[in-house]
C-alpha cells in the first residue's frame, strides 16, 4: 500500500475519488455495462425484447409479476429496458468510433500540415458545424430508410467535425513544442510525428470528450427513435419506447416514464463520469 | 587548425503576416575550430537562438553559406541533411518542451538511434543505458517519464539524446537558463567533461556572460541579428571594445576585480532591445548607446578587425 501511495497514479486517483459525483457516474456506467452484457439472463421475459405478443397481459401496471408493467401488446417493460441498454451502448460506441476515426486524423492533418490542406478540411468542418447535429441527423435519416443502422450513420455523420476541431486545436499547440522540432530535425517521418509524437499528447482530452459525448450520442439516438427516424418497433430502443408509450399517457404512465428514466440515468452517468475525468486529467474540453 | 564549422554572411529573414521582413540573423560570419567552444551572447531577441537553429539547418537560411568540415552544406536537401544530422545536434533551452511528456526516457533517447542506425532493439537499449551513464543518470531512468524528473535530470536526458549519434558539434541553446543556480553548475561541469571525453565542439548560446568566461574559447556578441564584437573570450573580457559588450560585462555580478578595471563605470542600458522590424539604417545600437555621437547616425558601421582576431562593429573605438 505504501508503494502505491508513492506511485504517480495515487494523486490523480485520489482526486477522482474525492469527487463523489464522478464516482456515482462511474458506478452508473459500470452497472449499465454489466446489465447490457448479462441482459438476457437478468430479464425476466427475454423473449419480450422482440415482437412477442401476449394479448391477455396488455397494459398491466407495475406488479410483482411485471415490476415495471407491460406495454400495448403485453410485453414486460423491464425486460425491454434491460435488453434495450445494449442498443443504446452499441449506438454510442459505433457513433463515437466513426466520429473519432474520421475526425481525429483529419484534425491532426489539418493542424500539422497547414496551408491549403488545413483550409479545405477546416472549412468543410465549419459547414458541418453550422448545421445543428439533430437537424443534420434528421435529414440523413429521412433521406434513407429509417432504422437503427442508418440512425447511427446519421449521428456519426454530424458528430465527426467536433473531433476534427478538437484534434486541430490540440495539434496547433502541441506542434509548437520543441520535441516536434527535435523529431523533425532527426528526420522522423511526418506520419511518425503526427501519430506517435502529437496524438499521444491529446489522449486525455480525447477520453474526457468521448465520455461526455457518449451520453449526448445516446440522447440523440433516442431523439431519433422518438421521432420515428431511428430504430423501429419492435426493437426495444428506449427513445422508440418513450414515443410508443406517449400514445397511452397519462393513464398508462409506466411505459414512457421508465424508458425515459433509463435514458436519463445513463446519460447522467456519462456526464458525471466525464466531468470527473475532466478534473482527473485537468484538461479543458470546449 | 581544422575548422569544424564556418558561416559566411549567414542570414535568416522571416516575413511577417503584414509583409514586414524580420532580419533575425543578418550577415553573420564566424568559424569554430574543432574541439573548441564558441559562445554566442546577447539579450533575448538578439537572434542567437535563430542563428543556432539556422546553422544546423533546422531553419533554412535565407542568405549566406554554411560550411561543415569544409563542405558547403547550405543547399543540402532534407534527405542529405538527415545523413549529416548525426554530426550536428542541439540541446534545447527548455527541457520540459523538448521531451515528449507521453514517452518514456528510454523511448526519447532511442529515437535518433531508431531513425539513423540499424541497431537491434537490444543493442539500442544497451546504448541508451550507456548514454544515461554518460550523463550521470542511473539505468532506472530508462522506463520513467519526463514529468517524474527534475529540471536538471530532464536536461541531462536532452544531452544524452544529443549524444546518441556520436555528434561532432552540439549547439547548446541556453542549456541552463531554466535551471536553479546549483544545478546549473553541475550541468556545465558535465558538459565540459563530455566535451573532453568525446572530443566535441560546442556552440554555446547564452545571455549570461558570467558562464561564458569559464566555458568558451571564443565569444561572439550579437545585437539585433548582427555581430557586434568577436574575439577570444580572454581578449574580450580583458579588453572589451564595443559599448554594448562593456555594458553586458558590467552587468555580471561576479565579475573579477582585474576585469572590472576595464570597465570605466557601472553601465545600465536604458530601455529594452528595439523591435527587429524597426532597425535603423545607421548603427543599430544607437538608441541605447552611452557613447553615441552624431556621426554614428550616418551609416551602419562595418565589422572591423581592430586587433588581431578581435573584431568590432563600432566607429567610436
Amino acid at each position: 500500500m505504501k508503494k502505491f501511495k508513492e506511485s504517480s497514479l495515487y494523486l490523480p486517483l485520489y482526486r477522482f475519488f474525492q469527487n463523489r459525483l464522478s464516482v456515482v457516474g462511474a458506478i452508473i456506467i459500470i452497472v449499465v455495462v454489466l446489465i447490457s452484457i448479462f441482459a438476457p439472463y437478468l430479464a425476466p421475459y427475454p423473449e419480450d425484447a422482440g415482437g412477442a405478443i401476449h394479448f391477455s397481459d396488455t397494459f398491466q401496471p407495475p406488479s410483482r409479476k411485471h415490476l415495471l408493467g407491460t406495454d400495448d401488446v403485453g410485453r414486460d417493460v423491464l425486460s425491454r429496458i434491460l435488453i434495450g441498454s445494449r442498443i443504446s451502448l452499441l449506438l454510442g460506441v459505433v457513433v463515437l468510433t466513426i466520429a473519432v476515426l474520421i475526425g481525429i486524423p483529419l484534425g491532426l492533418i489539418a493542424g500539422y500540415f497547414g496551408g491549403l490542406t488545413e483550409k479545405i478540411i477546416m472549412r468543410t468542418t465549419d459547414i458541418f458545424l453550422s448545421i445543428p447535429p439533430l437537424v443534420l441527423a434528421l435529414a440523413v435519416s429521412a433521406a434513407f430508410e429509417p432504422n437503427l443502422r442508418n440512425s447511427m450513420i446519421a449521428i456519426a455523420f454530424s458528430w465527426w467535425p467536433w473531433y476534427t476541431r478538437l484534434a486541430y486545436g490540440e495539434t496547433l499547440s502541441i506542434k509548437e513544442e520543441d520535441f516536434i522540432e527535435v523529431a523533425e530535425s532527426l528526420g522522423a517521418s511526418k506520419w511518425y510525428i503526427i501519430f506517435r509524437e502529437i496524438l499521444p499528447n491529446m489522449t486525455s482530452t480525447l477520453v474526457v470528450k468521448i465520455s461526455l459525448d457518449f451520453g449526448y450520442a445516446i440522447l440523440t439516438g433516442a431523439a431519433l427513435g422518438f421521432l420515428g427516424l431511428g430504430a423501429q418497433p419492435p426493437t426495444p430502443e428506449w427513445g422508440t419506447m418513450v414515443s410508443l408509450g406517449r400514445e397511452y399517457l397519462p393513464n398508462v404512465w409506466w411505459i414512457s416514464t421508465f424508458s425515459g428514466l433509463a435514458i436519463f440515468i445513463t446519460v447522467l452517468g456519462f456526464n458525471l463520469l466525464g466531468d470527473g475525468l475532466r478534473d482527473f486529467f485537468d484538461v479543458e474540453v470546449n | 587548425m581544422e575548422k569544424i564549422i564556418e558561416v559566411k554572411a549567414l542570414s535568416k529573414h522571416f516575413k511577417t503576416k503584414k509583409g514586414l521582413t524580420v532580419k533575425a540573423v543578418d550577415e553573420v560570419d564566424f568559424f569554430l575550430e574543432k574541439g573548441k567552444t564558441l559562445a554566442i551572447v546577447g539579450e533575448s531577441g538578439s537572434g542567437k537562438t535563430t542563428l543556432g537553429k539556422t546553422l544546423l539547418k533546422i531553419y533554412e537560411p535565407t542568405g549566406g553559406r554554411i560550411y561543415f568540415e569544409g563542405k558547403d552544406i547550405t543547399n543540402y536537401s532534407k534527405d542529405k541533411m538527415k545523413e549529416l544530422r548525426a554530426n550536428l545536434q542541439m540541446v534545447f533551452q527548455d527541457p520540459t518542451s523538448s521531451l515528449n511528456p507521453r514517452k518514456s526516457i528510454g523511448n526519447i533517447i532511442s529515437l535518433p538511434l531508431k531513425i539513423h542506425t540499424r541497431m537491434t532493439k537490444k543493442e539500442i537499449k544497451e546504448k541508451v543505458i550507456w548514454l544515461l551513464e554518460q550523463v550521470d543518470l542511473s539505468p532506472a531512468f530508462y522506463s520513467r517519464y519526463p514529468n517524474a524528473l527534475s529540471g536538471g535530470q530532464k536536461q541531462r536526458v536532452g544531452i544524452a539524446r544529443a549524444l546518441a549519434l556520436n555528434p561532432k558539434l552540439i549547439v547548446l541553446d541556453e542549456p541552463t537558463a531554466s535551471l536553479d543556480v546549483s544545478v546549473q553548475a553541475k550541468i556545465l561541469t558535465l558538459l565540459e567533461e563530455l566535451k573532453n571525453r568525446f572530443g566535441l565542439s560546442y556552440i554555446y548560446i547564452t545571455h549570461d556572460l558570467g558562464v561564458v568566461r569559464n566555458m568558451a574559447d571564443f565569444t561572439l556578441v550579437m545585437y539585433l541579428g548582427r555581430v557586434m564584437e568577436y574575439a577570444s573570450t580572454e581578449e574580450l573580457f580583458r579588453n572589451p571594445l564595443h559599448p554594448y559588450t562593456v555594458a553586458l560585462l558590467s552587468s555580471i555580478p561576479t565579475i573579477m576585480d582585474e576585469e572590472k578595471s576595464t570597465i570605466p563605470y557601472e553601465i545600465t542600458l536604458s530601455g529594452d532591445i528595439p523591435s527587429l522590424t524597426e532597425i535603423p539604417d545607421y548603427c543599430r545600437f544607437y538608441s541605447r548607446c552611452y557613447k553615441k555621437e552624431k556621426e554614428c547616425m550616418e551609416k551602419e558601421p562595418e565589422l572591423r578587425e581592430m586587433l588581431s582576431g578581435h573584431w568590432v562593429r563600432c566607429i567610436r573605438v
